[in-house]
């Protein structure tokens, strides 16, 4: 940036710093009747055919009797009967003209035109791209008519005027007079609507209407600021919305709503606690914390978890369900851990539903943790699973002191493992659908009855790139808080259907803190 | 596309349209590339064609039509901190009339009335017409215009105008509208209204023009203007939507001055051939006023934050202008620094945890264009533009409020 303004600054200096170079204007005389022309102090030559002017000469046409000046860059200067006219001086740096006596008509449009300035014995005319009339007369009153455009008049008691499109002024040996509009019913007035005006009018109007439209502009940059809209990893748009919604005093419900051409997908995340939570939800964050390892017993907890999604057919609910916290001694962690306070029981369910689904609803998977229950003073998980003939089944059981370090290290003490059993194992396969090194991972289940469950999830940038994990120059883990997770359902009960949403990467962390076997917990 | 046709067609069928008729216009083309930090876009098209005719009745009235066709296949830079490398096309057309009645003593009334309708292909699964943010947007005003002089040597144009706009966009509406549909498998629905982008906006324009002597301009503008969504409805603490719709006042004051300096034919022992140069700059400072709010929903967040859309924002741009008058090929470089600080939004971590500094966005960019004219009309054109963005926040997760961009065009422009 420094380098820019820089050579802003520097193209300013140059600019002040230059220097001119003498050169001359092409200046032709095409004479209409009697024309003369003469040299400086020379004698009076009628013109009969075009001829080239060079500064120091001077035109006077006689009655009845014309003269059209042609400039190299096509303006055109007509000069009346009657009248005298000089070129004073023309190089590349200015050209400077005289009117003694009698009228002139100009046309300046060209790059010449606003480096020429015509004197007349009382006023100085500079050119700003033109249309106009000079008139001198004998006593020494001069007049100017601009029909377009600007000159710029300067006086010979120094005072200078700036003089525009249907202006008139006459500037008298005493001064200029303050230049006057002329009136609509003058035949120097010009139409209403010609090409400058229009020009000007529409260059006005955009800028007015530029103000709305960079305001309209805004909405759209929102839209992509709240996370409104955004590209999935298949490059199609997701517009999504999300809405907080308090059901009850002590419940909030979270609403993602996702769209994409030709189909909807929606889903929610409800968390309900033991008592009312705050207005100011940001507290909720520190009640969920202290419902899981707190060395107090916590004032509030959570009790109740449910995740769903859904492509409005088909639907995949988890829920979890939380028993009071209760103080458990879990030493076998470490002598520093202590007692803290645990959800004495968590129940957690992974729920199918759909035209697909065996029964409707089904129950495919559903982990749970219990304290003193069946085991007293154990912490006992169960997992269940559907199995040969669709029919949820313990699969594996343990059970762990958590204040007896030789069973924290064994992770607890195994009463049912069903694993290898062909009539109720599961079969995981996982694969990186983008390839290795892409943040797509997929994860594909398949049960003992062959229902098959696959869950796919993207780290998607809102652009719709997949985040890269082999790229040195994504700024690597870093910036995965800024990609978007999105997470494709698959199942063979779904009839070839599945559920694609995005969601902030923050509704699986917390889903997966209640999911957490105790084991896996750090204090 | 039918009002356009048919405003049209009323405006040429008119008694004696082709009797006085003036035309202007201007078309450009060209081709180029754009990149967003370190990807490139594909080679991709812009046109702009801009035309328009007027017929004047006498001094005292006239009228022209006024039309606008822009074709884009580049993401425009301000619409880059949006998406990215986001794919988009948009096509932008516009027509207006406007008629002029001049009274004497240099006053004039333009009422004028105008259309305008933007496409938007952005995606691969978005067609022509059924673009998310394609809208159609009516607008009409009226200008009262005074030219008179400030003391002996300086005249001076200034003009009040009314503008009244309706967008409408054809296919926005918000999803909870939509999902409404679904009923009970919903629950509770949530109601932020459901055509959530429409606006009208009722403005008042002061605008100041003088021409000084030197060969420098000045003018002076201030515009005001209040916006109501039609339905959108206000977010409160508790995140819950109210039945009060969303109101806005947006207010910009702007000031621009050039000058024309003396020509130079060289630069030390080499001779250019006559350069005309014409500095300018522009400054601006504008203000939104929003009475709406945002609420965060991650669950790890869930912030209220009131006045989330409100900012000040300041621009201050320099420019050259350099022409050479042998060749007339002409050379425009203008440097943009913009600065806004939002009132209400706050900074936020790479996580997206909140700090407690306002949000604040720095940017630069440098916009340069040659133009070498070719024969009559024709001119062969360059465009390059480079932008940078920072800002004190780290979470881009749907927003970048960080980037360089640039891109580059070259094409012929043609004038009539």
């Amino acid at each position: 940036m420094e380098n820019i303004i820089r050579a802003v600054v520097l193209s300013v200096v140059l600019v002040s710093s230059a220097r001119a170079i003498p050169a001359p204007v092409q200046i032709q005389l095409v004479p209409q009747g009697q024309v003369e022309i003469r040299g400086a102090g020379g004698e009076w030559t009628r013109v009969s055919g075009r001829i080239n002017l060079e500064p120091g000469q001077e035109v006077r046409t006689k009655d009845a009797s014309a003269a059209l000046i042609t400039f190299s860059d096509g303006s055109k200067l007509a000069l009346s009967p009657n009248a005298q006219f000089a070129v004073e001086k023309s190089d590349r740096q200015e050209t400077t003209l005289k009117l003694g006596l009698g009228k002139l008509r100009a046309f300046f449009a060209g790059y010449m035109s606003s480096r020429l300035s015509v004197r007349t014995p009382t006023a100085v005319a500079a050119v700003r791209g033109t249309e106009f009339e000079l008139s001198a007369d004998s006593q020494g009153q001069s007049e100017v008519n601009v029909r377009e455009g600007h000159l710029e008049v300067s006086d010979n008691q120094g005072r200078q005027a700036v003089v525009t499109s249907e202006e008139t002024l006459r500037v008298t040996e005493r001064g200029m007079e303050r230049p006057q509009l002329v009136s609509l019913t003058d035949e120097r007035a010009q139409q209403a609507a010609r090409p400058l005006v229009v020009m000007a009018e529409t260059g006005k109007d955009q800028t007015r209407t530029m103000v709305e439209e960079l305001r309209n502009r805004e909405l759209k940059a929102n839209e992509a600021q709240l996370g409104k809209n955004i590209i999935d990893a298949f490059g199609r748009r997701v517009r999504l919305e999300e809405y907080l919604l308090r059901p009850a005093p002590n419940q909030f419900k979270l609403l993602f709503l996702s769209f994409r051409e030709n189909r909807f997908d929606w889903g929610h995340l409800i968390e309900t606690f033991k008592n009312p939570i705050p207005n100011d939800l940001s507290q909720l964050s520190s009640i969920f914390a202290g419902s899981f390892f707190s060395k107090t017993a916590p004032s509030n907890w959570i009790t109740y978890m449910e995740f769903f999604a859904t492509n409005t057919v088909d639907s995949i609910k988890e829920t979890i369900t939380f028993g009071d916290p209760t103080a458990i001694d879990f030493s076998g962690f470490g002598p520093s851990v202590g007692t803290r306070y645990y959800p004495a029981t968590m129940d957690y369910k992974q729920i199918f539903s759909g035209p697909g689904v065996p029964g409707g609803t089904r129950t495919q998977f559903r982990l749970q943790h219990s304290w003193n229950n069946p085991n007293p003073g154990r912490i006992t998980w169960q997992q269940d699973v559907v199995n040969n003939l669709g029919v949820l089944t313990p699969i594996f059981q343990a059970a762990m002191n958590p204040a007896n370090a030789a069973e924290v290290a064994a992770d607890g003490i195994e009463t049912i493992n069903l694993y290898g059993n062909p009539t109720i194992d599961f079969n995981t396969v996982t694969s990186f659908p983008s390839g290795k090194g892409k943040a797509d991972f997929m994860s594909k289940t398949t049960y003992a009855d062959n229902s098959w469950v696959s869950t796919r999830k993207i780290l998607v940038s809102n652009e719709g790139n997949i985040f890269d994990f082999a790229n040195p120059n994504a700024d690597a883990f870093t910036k995965v808080g800024n990609y978007n997770v999105e997470i494709v359902v698959g199942s063979s009960m779904f009839q070839g259907r599945d559920i694609d949403v995005i969601i902030a990467p923050e509704i699986l962390s917390q889903k997966k803190t209640g999911t957490t076997q105790p084991d896996a917990f750090s204090p | 596309m039918r009002q356009f046709a048919l405003l049209l067609l009323l405006l040429l069928l008119a008694p004696d349209a082709r009797a006085t008729w003036s035309f202007l216009g201007d078309a450009n083309l060209f081709l180029g590339q754009y990149y967003f930090d370190r990807s490139a876009g594909s080679l991709n098209g812009f046109t702009d064609l801009n035309f328009q005719q007027s017929k004047s009745f006498s001094p005292s009235s006239g009228f022209f039509i006024s039309e606008r066709s822009i074709y884009s296949g580049f993401k425009q830079v301000n619409e880059l901190a949006g998406g990215g490398t986001l794919f988009q096309q948009s096509l932008d057309n516009s027509i207006g009339v406007k008629y002029i009645h001049r009274f004497e003593g240099g006053y004039s009334l333009k009422p004028r009335i105008g259309v305008r309708n933007q496409l938007f292909r952005e995606t691969v699964d978005e067609d022509w017409t059924k673009g998310l943010y394609d809208f159609w947007r009516y607008e009409t005003g009226i200008t009262w215009e005074r030219k008179t002089r400030l003391g002996l040597s300086i005249p001076w144009t200034y003009q009040l105008s009314y503008d009244a706009y309706y967008t409408n966009y054809t296919h926005f509406k918000s999803l909870a509208a939509q999902a409404a549909q679904l009923g009970a498998a919903l629950g509770v629905a949530p109601n932020p209204g459901k055509k959530t982008l429409d606006t009208v906006t009722n403005q008042i324009t002061y605008r100041s023009d003088f021409d000084l002597p030197g060969f420098t301009t000045l003018y002076g503008m201030y515009s005001l203007a209040w916006v109501t969504f039609v339905d959108q409805n206000i977010v409160n603490r508790q995140g819950q939507y109210l039945d009060s719709k969303r109101a806005d006042t947006f207010q910009t004051l702007a000031m621009g001055v050039s000058k024309r300096l003396s020509d130079f034919n060289g630069i030390w022992r080499w001779d250019l051939g006559g350069i005309r140069p014409v500095p300018s700059l522009g400054v601006s400072v504008s203000n939104l006023d929003s009475n709406q709010n945002n609420f965060d929903t991650d669950p790890t967040r869930l912030k209220y934050i009131g006045g989330f859309f409100n900012y000040w924002e300041t621009h201050f741009t320099p420019g050259i202008d350099l022409t050479s008058l042998k060749t007339q090929f002409n050379l425009r470089m203008v440097y943009d620094l913009g600065y806004r600080t939002f009132s209400g939004r706050l900074s936020q971590e790479a996580s997206g945890a909140y700090r407690s500094d306002k949000l604040y966005q720095l940017t630069h960019s440098v916009f340069i264009e040659a133009t070498y004219p070719i024969w009559g009309g024709l001119a062969f054109k360059l465009r390059g533009l480079w932008a940078d963005s920072n800002a004190n926040t780290d979470f881009e997760r749907t927003y970048r409020y960080n980037f360089v961009s640039y891109n580059y065009f070259a094409g012929v422009a043609w004038r009539i």
